[in-house]
C-alpha cells in the first residue's frame, strides 16, 4: 500500500497553505513521489494481483513458488531472439494467464529477470 | 545454463537517485512499466524539463498503460499546463475509467485552475462523462466522484 494519508496531508497543505507547503523543498518532491510513482505501481500491481486471483491462485507461498518456478523454467528456455516480452502461460486451478517477460544476459551470463507483465482477463482463459 | 544463473530483479532495487537523466529517459521509455513509471516520477522530482517532455510523449502515443499514463498526466499538467489542458479535452470523453478517475483527482487538487471560466468546458466535459456512469464501477472510485461533484456539481 503506499502512503495514502501522506498523500492526502500534502495535498491538503498544498491546496490551503501554499506558503508553508513551499517552505519546504522536500514537500513537492514526497508528494511527487507518492502521487505518481508510488500510488500508481500499486494500483498496478493490485490490478496483477487480481489477475492472479482470477485464475484461483492467491499470494499464498505455494502459489508464489509456482510462479517462480515457472519463470525460472521460461528463463532456462530463452534464446537471444526471445528475450523481449517473451510470452508464456500460467495455469491456475480456474484457468490460464498470460505472462509477458523480458530477460537481459549479462556478460557472466547470469539471465536477469527484468520485466513481468500479467496480462489482465476478464475472467479466467481456460 | 542453469537455474541458479538466473535473477529477478525488482523496481524498488533500483536506486533512481543515483542515474543519470539520460539513464532515467531510457527508462521511462523502456519495457518494465513499474520502472518507468517510477523513471519518470524522479525526473518530476528533480524538475528536469525532461519530465514534461516525456509526459507529453507518453500522452500522445499512448505509451504505457493506464498507470503511467495517469502519472504523465499530473506530470505534464505541472510542466506545460496549456499542452496538459488540451490533451484533457481530448481524451475526458474515451480515456480509460483509470485514466478518468486521475483526472478528476487533478481537478479535485486544482480547484483554483478549473474553477476559472477558461476551464468550465472541462469541467463540463467531466460532468457529461460522470452522467453517463450508469453503474457502479471500480474507477472512478465513489469516494473521487462524491468529492469532484461536491466541488463542481450544480451547488459546487
Amino acid at each position: 500500500m503506499y502512503p495514502r494519508d501522506e498523500l492526502r496531508e500534502l495535498q491538503r497543505l498544498k491546496q490551503e497553505n501554499r506558503k508553508l507547503f513551499d517552505q519546504d523543498p522536500n514537500n513537492e518532491a514526497r508528494l511527487v513521489e507518492i502521487r505518481d510513482r508510488l500510488k500508481h505501481n500499486y494500483e498496478r500491481s493490485q490490478e496483477m494481483f487480481e489477475s492472479i486471483n482470477n485464475i484461483g491462485m492467491s499470494d499464498s507461498v505455494a502459489d508464489i513458488n509456482a510462479i517462480i518456478q515457472h519463470l525460472l523454467d521460461v528463463g532456462e528456455g530463452l534464446t537471444l531472439e526471445t528475450l523481449r516480452n517473451h510470452p508464456s502461460t500460467i495455469k491456475g486451478p480456474l484457468g490460464r494467464l498470460r505472462v509477458g517477460s523480458t530477460w537481459k544476459i549479462l556478460e557472466d551470463g547470469t539471465r536477469y529477470l527484468t520485466t513481468i507483465n500479467f496480462y489482465p482477463t476478464k475472467g479466467a482463459e481456460t | 545454463m542453469s537455474k541458479y544463473d538466473i535473477s529477478i530483479m525488482s523496481d524498488d532495487q533500483i536506486n533512481y537517485n543515483s542515474l543519470s537523466e539520460i539513464t532515467l529517459r531510457d527508462l521511462v521509455l523502456g519495457d518494465d512499466l513499474f520502472v518507468a513509471t517510477s523513471a519518470l516520477a524522479t525526473l518530476a522530482m528533480r524538475k528536469s524539463n525532461l519530465a514534461g517532455e516525456l509526459a507529453g510523449k507518453i500522452l500522445e502515443n499512448m505509451l504505457g498503460d493506464d498507470y503511467l499514463q495517469s502519472a504523465a498526466i499530473n506530470i505534464l499538467f505541472d510542466s506545460d499546463r496549456s499542452r496538459s489542458l488540451e490533451l484533457l479535452i481530448e481524451r475526458m470523453a474515451t480515456c480509460k475509467p483509470y485514466i478518468f478517475n486521475t483526472i478528476l483527482e487533478l481537478m479535485i487538487q486544482n480547484t483554483d485552475v478549473f474553477k476559472s471560466t477558461a476551464t468550465y468546458p472541462i469541467v463540463r466535459l467531466a460532468l457529461e462523462r460522470i452522467d453517463q456512469v450508469t453503474k457502479p464501477s471500480k474507477w472512478p472510485s465513489r469516494e473521487v466522484l462524491d468529492s469532484f461533484l461536491e466541488i463542481f456539481g450544480q451547488d459546487g
